[in-house]
């Protein structure tokens, strides 16, 4: 609790925001680049060089339409379920390191937020409760489009959390740890994509359901129900809604990094100051794949969707916890 | 400093709780008991029980909560909350019921203080590794119940809420898409 | 400084007579359900705190299990409760009260 401490702190949190609030927004500008390049036509590039500052404008705009808020609706939770679908997504990055510790002024400064035992934990217990802002804004529209959306991205939600949470287990069978540092530790000698394949795809399936991105993004479609949940939100409070599913985005593929393709470690020698790099490079890879995906794939219907997370991913995600759990078994006998 | 931020915990679940019990609008009292589960997930992370913390937020706030704020808006679609007199009925029911809780309050505290339990000034017994040696070793025949009893209540509430017929034509969430 | 063991008892005995008075006195029957979850969630908290006092690890593991059983439990109840809104179309208990005198 000394000062340095609380300095510590205080720039982390704000460094944290700081990356979370600009990636998020070049993210949806590079989103909006590779998916029109991927469509044969060239996306936003007016707007500064390259289109560059295409975000600052969009935010500007956004900022400057004015609030609507529907009649019968619940005021109170109307105004609210935007800050419950954020909140999760911005707090998921405090437990999300970038690299080993690092000594500054004397101090060893973990690239952290907190160092908390139960990381990976931590973040499930999130994505949980980011559940929360899809369907109380969609039952504060007052509005039956808006709720059959919100229901079914609330169902499709916790319906994949489970896939994620088992592939979870599996990985943390391997790792012998909750905490995320442990996890990318473990996988010094070699990446668990290795030895979990199966995992790897299905968490990658299960968080591109879990943040309603296609091709599980009906809730969303705007050829299905309007706009979904957010369907009566207007300006500043719509903006809210597409940060928090970029932020998701970038939580989850730097959750797949850390879990998966062994987070800041690289096979060759590196300087412990450029892991953030490789780290950053690792995600932005997945975060690629994720456009792709979006680009080609078309969207489940929604029994299809619940479906498939029931029947075909569960099951799978429970065989490969029995079967990592058969190997690691065997193989950890003196 | 612990104990400032033991009471502004102990002040928002007890505000909470209140808001349970004294809303007048289902919803808005559900909300306050997802806030009441959040602040007890702060105070288990205060007495060295983080694995626990983690859990309620995933079971109780993000699970439970959600189920019931489901059936509270399914009913609330087709219900209106009509003329419920908010919060407590004045007269002797509304004074007995009071001088009841204080008077279990207060046992309670004696009790507590006469039993003069120290905090255990080390860390505590929290780590997973415990926890986990005690669920599959001393545990293990309860473990196995309890997932056992989770299958039943899938099954039991699947069938409760049928209306008719056989499989799955009978299940209000599947209607909808046939 | 240090929390004194006994608050979190007291605290846990001031949140379960709140829920107490819940059940008591509302007619919603959703309300009533949640003003049980609260009892049980002051008895896990009571729990927690005795583990930590005690230094022993058994407290968490009951409240492991308690969790496991309150989750079975809403599950069915919400169920039950569904299905009577189905047959009745109320959910005040006054109304619901065939087997009243």
């Amino acid at each position: 609790m000394t000062l340095g401490w609380w300095i510590e702190v205080v720039v982390k949190v704000g460094l944290m925001f700081f990356i979370v609030l600009t990636g998020v927004a070049y993210v949806s500008f590079a989103e909006r680049r590779i998916l029109a390049h991927m469509q044969s036509r060239i996306g936003p590039n007016r707007v500064g060089p390259q289109g560059l500052l295409q975000p600052a404008a969009d935010a500007l705009k956004l900022m400057t339409k004015e609030t609507i808020i529907p009649a019968a609706a619940d005021k109170i939770l109307f105004l609210f379920g935007p800050v419950f679908a954020l909140i999760p997504a911005i707090v998921a990055f405090s437990v999300i390191p970038f690299g080993e510790s690092i000594t500054l002024f004397g101090r060893e400064i973990a690239l952290h937020v907190t160092d908390v035992n139960i990381a990976v934990l931590f973040i499930l217990a999130l994505s949980s409760i980011g559940v929360y802002g899809i369907f109380l804004s969609a039952w504060a529209s007052n509005n039956k489009f808006a709720l059959i959306g919100g229901l079914r991205s609330s169902a499709q939600m916790i319906s994949y959390e489970l896939t994620m949470g088992l592939v979870i287990v599996a990985i943390v069978m391997l790792a012998g740890s909750f905490s995320l540092v442990d996890i990318v530790h473990a996988q010094a000698k070699v990446p668990f994509i290795l030895y979990q394949p199966l995992g790897f795809v299905l968490f990658i399936i299960g968080s591109l359901a879990e943040i309603n991105r296609t091709p599980f993004d009906l809730p969303e479609a705007e050829t299905e129900l309007v706009a979904g949940f957010h369907t009566e939100y207007t300006g500043m409070r719509f903006a809210i809604f597409a940060l928090s599913e970029y932020a998701n985005l970038m939580t989850v593929t730097s959750l797949a990094t850390l879990m998966f393709l062994g987070g800041w470690l690289v096979p060759w020698p590196s300087p412990a100051w450029m892991y953030p790099l490789w780290f950053a490079i690792k995600v932005l890879i997945l975060i690629f794949f994720m456009m792709w995906t979006r680009g080609t794939l078309p969207r489940f219907r929604f029994d299809q969707l619940m479906l498939f997370g029931w029947k075909v991913l569960l099951p799978l995600a429970l065989a490969n916890i029995v079967i990592t759990g058969l190997v690691v078994a065997l193989l950890e006998r003196p | 400093m612990e104990l400032v931020g033991f009471l502004l915990l102990a002040g928002a679940t007890i505000a909470g709780a209140m808001g349970v019990v004294l809303q007048r609008n289902a919803l808005y009292g559900a909300l306050s008991l997802v806030g009441v589960f959040v602040a007890t997930a702060v105070l288990y992370l205060m007495l060295s029980a983080p694995f626990l913390a983690v859990l309620q937020l995933i079971v109780y706030a993000g699970a439970i909560m959600v189920l019931f704020i489901f059936v509270i808006m399914l009913i609330s679609v087709r219900y209106e909350e009509s003329g419920e007199a908010a919060g407590v009925p004045g007269g002797a029911k509304r004074y007995t019921a009071m001088g009841l809780a204080a008077v279990l309050v207060i046992l309670f505290t004696i009790l507590s203080f006469k039993m003069a339990l120290t905090p255990s000034g080390s860390e505590g017994p929290g780590s997973i590794t415990e926890l986990g040696f005690a669920l599959y070793q001393k545990y293990m025949f309860p473990f196995e119940v309890a997932s056992i009893l989770l299958l039943v209540a899938i099954v039991g509430a699947l069938s409760i809420t049928r209306r008719h017929g056989r499989g799955l034509e009978g299940n209000v969430a599947l209607e909808e898409h046939h | 400084m240090a929390v004194p063991a006994y608050l979190y008892q007291v605290l846990a005995a001031v949140l379960f007579c709140i829920g107490v008075m819940g059940v008591l006195f509302r007619r919603n029957i959703l309300v009533i359900f949640m003003c049980v979850e609260l009892m049980l969630n002051a008895a896990n908290l009571s729990l927690i705190a005795f583990a930590r006092a005690l230094g022993n690890v058994d407290g968490q593991v009951v409240v492991f299990f308690a969790l496991a059983v309150a989750a079975a439990e809403v599950s069915v109840g919400l169920a039950i409760i569904i299905d009577l809104f189905r047959k009745k179309g109320t959910v005040d208990v006054e109304q619901v009260s065939l087997l009243k005198g």
